[in-house]
């Protein structure tokens, strides 16, 4: 095997490995007060107090692991190549990167880094953060794993341990009273997603004779259009629970609410894409577009309902996390749209906006933390004039919302008008000139949101605004910096969406 | 040349941002008065006939952008950049300008880079990005807008002007296969009936909201708790101007017989509204506000001459004047007005939440704005209402599996163990039964 098989492997061994040191990691055992460590002038530097020593290595241990797995991704890229015959097989499991993958496992990598490193300033209070880093390892390597595989167990393996990983991150150091009934709504809820994820897949290996998404693909010619629909709808379902579509989305705000910050960040930026690349991967690519048109309608409408309702809730929670969930609802909607366009133009614009949105909304939920730490506030009618009190965070806040509502030089300009492209050339033009209306029910509730956060009067009664460790801090500008280089630098990226596109419709 | 022109002007801008709050004043007002005055030659070398400009590649899937400054466009650039130094040489007695010299620069060349570049998608980025630089503008320049939390209704009224010329954008698109704005509006007349109608309405609806004509003049009338020199560019210029550029662009096809007569009929609509108005809020001494009504007259003018031949005079003379109206309503407050009774007065415009008359809400009392408008509770309402159904279904099924699960525990009730053992049996003797009777 060559150098790039390795680096395949590597890209999914480092999260288990780290996850497997720190779950391994022997807690602290010394009597009396803890060895103190402090960190001064770094961008990691505490201002919250100080840790046990083991516990800041175990920081720096998942950072490794998380960032070493990007760097073998990097790596890999730097290579140049057509993105294809990048694979890694071991006895009967093999593990495959392609252009399809590429976009998910980009996104899942770098908003992984920058959670980690944000929780070096958010969890520095929360208990047993070893094990904490070591299940956000293992959520990375779940997440990862279900990118690579190559057929429908390894798949499906990952994609479950993705839930349990998910499951207890928000069980075991969620926020508030509502925790274990939340986490049990999320595991619910997923796990019935899967469910039907499961039989989809089940009837497909049965009807094709092969556990291969490859050989899935070439058996195609065995399974009957009916079946082929009645297929494509159960798997579309399920995967929609994770992409948290409408009617089916009402287990994000909880979760998302609940969970710790680096978790609630990883779920939102990088974990809800997951379900678009199960629906990309499977129904899309291994059936065929074909064989989603009857379907076609049902979701570009359900696209949009999706994208306005989730808008629409914005503006009716009083919790901020609350609010920006809903707005990853809402922009679930356009990645759902532009899965449902079934064209180059709309899949290209997905597969940018799903980094795009991974950026965005890592940096929103980071800013939205940092404010929380600050002011000890988290209900929006308890906040106001932030510009006064915290401006540099407030302006990233201010971008990080504009950019969401599609404004240029961030990326989403460019992935939102591609998609609107793809909408225009569907069967239904109709809906697409609908499309072009959306991005105002986003531009309203991104504009009250940072008109009353950012701009508003100070809410009562006055406090003094706290300090906030460094690590959140340089965590969020680094996101907003991404953001920002994306939206100047789409040129790569959008070579990768449209080979991506060019593979998922048969283009070879 | 033109692109070195907009790049420098935008260098410009940054370093008076960076320089604001210097403790070296003096050197920091000569520098921006000596950076517009000798940008003004410079605009006219980059004007100079007969320059091409380089591609610039950056949204992917669409043709490279270059600028270019054909008339009258060129005509527009050098007033443009005259009169920053106007305003730059205005500003050098005032102790303390703040950001707005450098964003002034800043909108400047955004403003031209708008009215030069040739393809339309970069067109609308920079006319998104001056709109947020408006907004921004006015939230720096008066803390009483800023604390009155209205700004972001101002800003989603550009979005809404915007959904127009992305209609615009898409349709010309679908008709020329470009997105170079001359082939595409060159592809309008060729269009059916119902793409001529969508890209007229589109870019009326656009030019509307950029003119600050009612009921989107709110922003405008915003403008009256900022400084002239403020008030001129961010009301009178940048989106407007832009506005009536597009106009002028799409004037051909607005000159049609079937598209003039409801054009010049909404121009005149939006004019006779606008003098009433001006009337009316002359009795009560106001200079911003009245000031937002002038600008709006001229507005409307632009909109009903755009379908006539005068369409290219307005657009030559839309610098000028609305640098000499502005000049004059700075000097000249508008308490004496004649007295004529009306029958629009006070009136209420629905649909934005905002009174035509004033600002955003609470700014002049100093209260908090309502977060939303009225008109839009009932569909929060309605949105609220399903959230709770899918809720209550939520908690309907967790209910009905657990009293399943306690119904079948208490079933099995301390024989729990030895039922799941034979039903564990009897399944394993399906499957050997089963895989028995289907063996060749």
């Amino acid at each position: 095997m060559g150098a790039t098989s390795w680096l395949v492997a590597a890209i999914l061994a480092l999260p288990w490995l780290g996850a497997l040191v720190l779950a391994l990691w022997p807690s602290d055992t010394s009597v009396g007060a803890p060895e103190r460590v402090t960190r001064s002038g770094a961008p990691t530097s505490r201002i919250a107090g100080s840790q046990p020593a083991g516990d800041c290595a175990a920081g720096w241990v998942a950072l490794g692991a998380a960032a070493a797995s990007a760097l073998a991704l990097g790596a890999l890229l730097s290579r140049g190549g057509a993105l294809d015959g990048w694979t890694w097989t071991l006895g009967g499991v093999s593990l495959a990167l392609d252009a399809v993958a590429l976009p998910f496992l980009l996104t899942v990598s770098g908003v992984t880094v920058v959670s980690i490193w944000y929780g070096w300033g958010y969890l520095d209070h929360c208990p047993r953060p070893r094990l904490c880093y070591a299940l956000v390892l293992a959520f990375m390597g779940s997440m990862v794993g279900a990118l690579l595989a190559t057929d429908v167990l390894v798949f499906f393996a990952f994609w479950e341990a993705m839930l349990v990983a998910s499951s207890l991150l928000i069980a075991g150091w969620g926020e508030g009273p509502r925790v274990g009934p939340v986490a049990l709504k999320y595991f619910v809820y997923t796990q019935a997603g899967s469910a039907l994820v499961l039989v989809g897949l089940a009837w497909l290996v049965d009807l094709t004779g092969s556990l291969t998404f490859a050989g899935m693909a070439a058996g195609m010619g065995n399974v009957a259009p009916q079946a082929a629909t009645w297929i494509a709808l159960l798997l579309v379902a399920g995967f929609c629970v994770k992409l948290a579509v409408f009617p089916v989305h009402t287990w994000l705000p909880d979760a998302h609410s609940v969970a710790p910050m680096p978790v609630t960040i990883m779920l939102a930026g990088a974990m809800l894409c997951i379900g678009c690349y199960g629906i990309l991967r499977v129904p899309v690519m291994t059936m065929s577009a074909a064989g989603l048109g009857p379907l076609q309608a049902p979701l570009l409408v359900g696209a949009l309902v999706t994208q306005v309702y989730g808008a629409l809730m914005c503006f009716t929670a009083q919790d901020v996390k609350r609010i920006i969930a809903y707005s990853s609802v809402s922009q679930m909607g356009y990645v759902l749209y532009s899965v449902a366009t079934l064209n180059a133009l709309g899949i290209s614009g997905g597969l940018l906006h799903v980094v795009n949105h991974g950026a965005l909304k890592a940096a929103l939920f980071m800013g939205v933390g940092l404010v929380m730490r600050a002011t000890g506030r988290r209900r929006i009618d308890e906040l106001g004039d932030l510009f006064r009190a915290m401006p540099a965070v407030a302006m990233g806040l201010s971008f990080g919302a504009v950019a969401l509502a599609g404004m240029p030089p961030f990326g989403a300009f460019a992935s939102e008008w591609l998609i609107y492209e793809g909408g225009l050339n569907t069967p239904y033009p109709l809906l697409g000139y609908l499309e072009l209306a959306a991005p105002l029910a986003t531009a309203a509730y991104a504009l009250w949101f940072v008109g009353r956060v950012v701009l508003g009067p100070p809410a009562p009664p006055e406090r003094e605004v706290a300090a906030t460790p460094g690590a959140m801090r340089w965590s969020f500008y680094a996101v907003l910096g991404a953001a920002l280089a994306l939206g100047f630098f789409p040129g790569p990226l959008h070579a990768w969406a449209g080979r991506a596109s060019a593979l998922l419709l048969g283009g070879g | 040349m033109l692109d070195y022109l907009l790049l420098a002007t935008l260098v410009a801008g940054a370093v008076l941002l960076a320089q604001m709050g210097s403790a070296h004043r003096s050197r920091e007002r000569l520098a921006r008065g000596l950076s517009a005055l000798l940008l003004v030659p410079a605009a006219v070398v980059a004007v100079w006939p007969g320059q091409a400009g380089r591609p610039w590649y950056w949204i992917p899937n669409t043709p490279p952008a270059s600028f270019a400054a054909a008339p009258p466009a060129g005509g527009l650039v050098l007033s443009l950049y005259a009169l920053l130094a106007v305003t730059m040489w205005r500003l050098i007695a005032r102790q303390s300008a703040g950001a707005w010299p450098g964003l002034c620069f800043i909108l400047c060349a955004l403003v031209v880079a708008a009215l030069t570049v040739d393809q339309f998608l970069m067109r609308y980025a920079f006319l998104e990005v001056i709109a947020l630089l408006t907004i921004l503008a006015m939230a720096l320049e008066s803390p009483a807008l800023r604390a009155g939390g209205g700004l972001w209704r101002r800003y989603l009224q550009f979005r809404v002007g915007d959904v127009g010329l992305v209609v615009v954008i898409v349709v010309l698109e679908r008709l020329s296969g470009t997105l170079r704005i001359d082939p595409m509006l060159a592809a309008l007349p060729a269009g059916s009936a119902a793409q001529r109608g969508l890209v007229l309405g589109g870019g009326l609806l656009a030019a509307w909201v950029k003119l600050g004509l009612p009921p989107f003049h709110g922003w405008v009338a915003d403008l009256a708790h900022t400084r002239p020199a403020v008030r001129l560019w961010l009301g009178g210029l940048s989106l407007p101007l832009t506005a009536a550029y597009l106009l002028y662009r799409l004037s051909p096809a607005l000159r049609a017989p079937a598209a003039a007569p409801w054009v010049v009929l909404a121009g005149t609509l939006g004019l006779a509204y606008s003098v009433a108005q001006v009337f009316r809020v002359g009795r009560e001494p106001e200079r911003g506000r009245a000031a937002a009504w002038w600008l709006a007259i001229h507005g409307a003018l632009g909109i009903a001459l755009s379908a006539t031949p005068l369409a290219r005079a307005y657009l030559l003379a839309f610098v000028p004047v609305r640098a000499g109206a502005a000049y004059l309503l700075a000097l000249r407050p508008l308490e004496v007005a004649p007295r004529v009774v009306l029958a629009v007065a006070g009136s209420r415009v629905p649909g934005n939440g905002c009174s035509l008359e004033d600002g955003p809400a609470g700014v002049s009392t100093g209260r908090p704005g309502p977060g939303l408008s009225a008109t839009f509770q009932p569909l929060l309402a309605a949105a609220s209402a399903v959230e709770e159904l899918l809720e209550r279904g939520n908690r309907w099924a967790a209910r009905a599996a657990w009293s399943a699960g306690q119904a079948l525990q208490d079933r099995h009730r301390g024989r729990l163990r030895t039922n799941l053992l034979w039903a564990t049996i009897g399944l394993l003797a399906l499957i050997v039964v089963a895989l028995a009777s289907n063996a060749p």
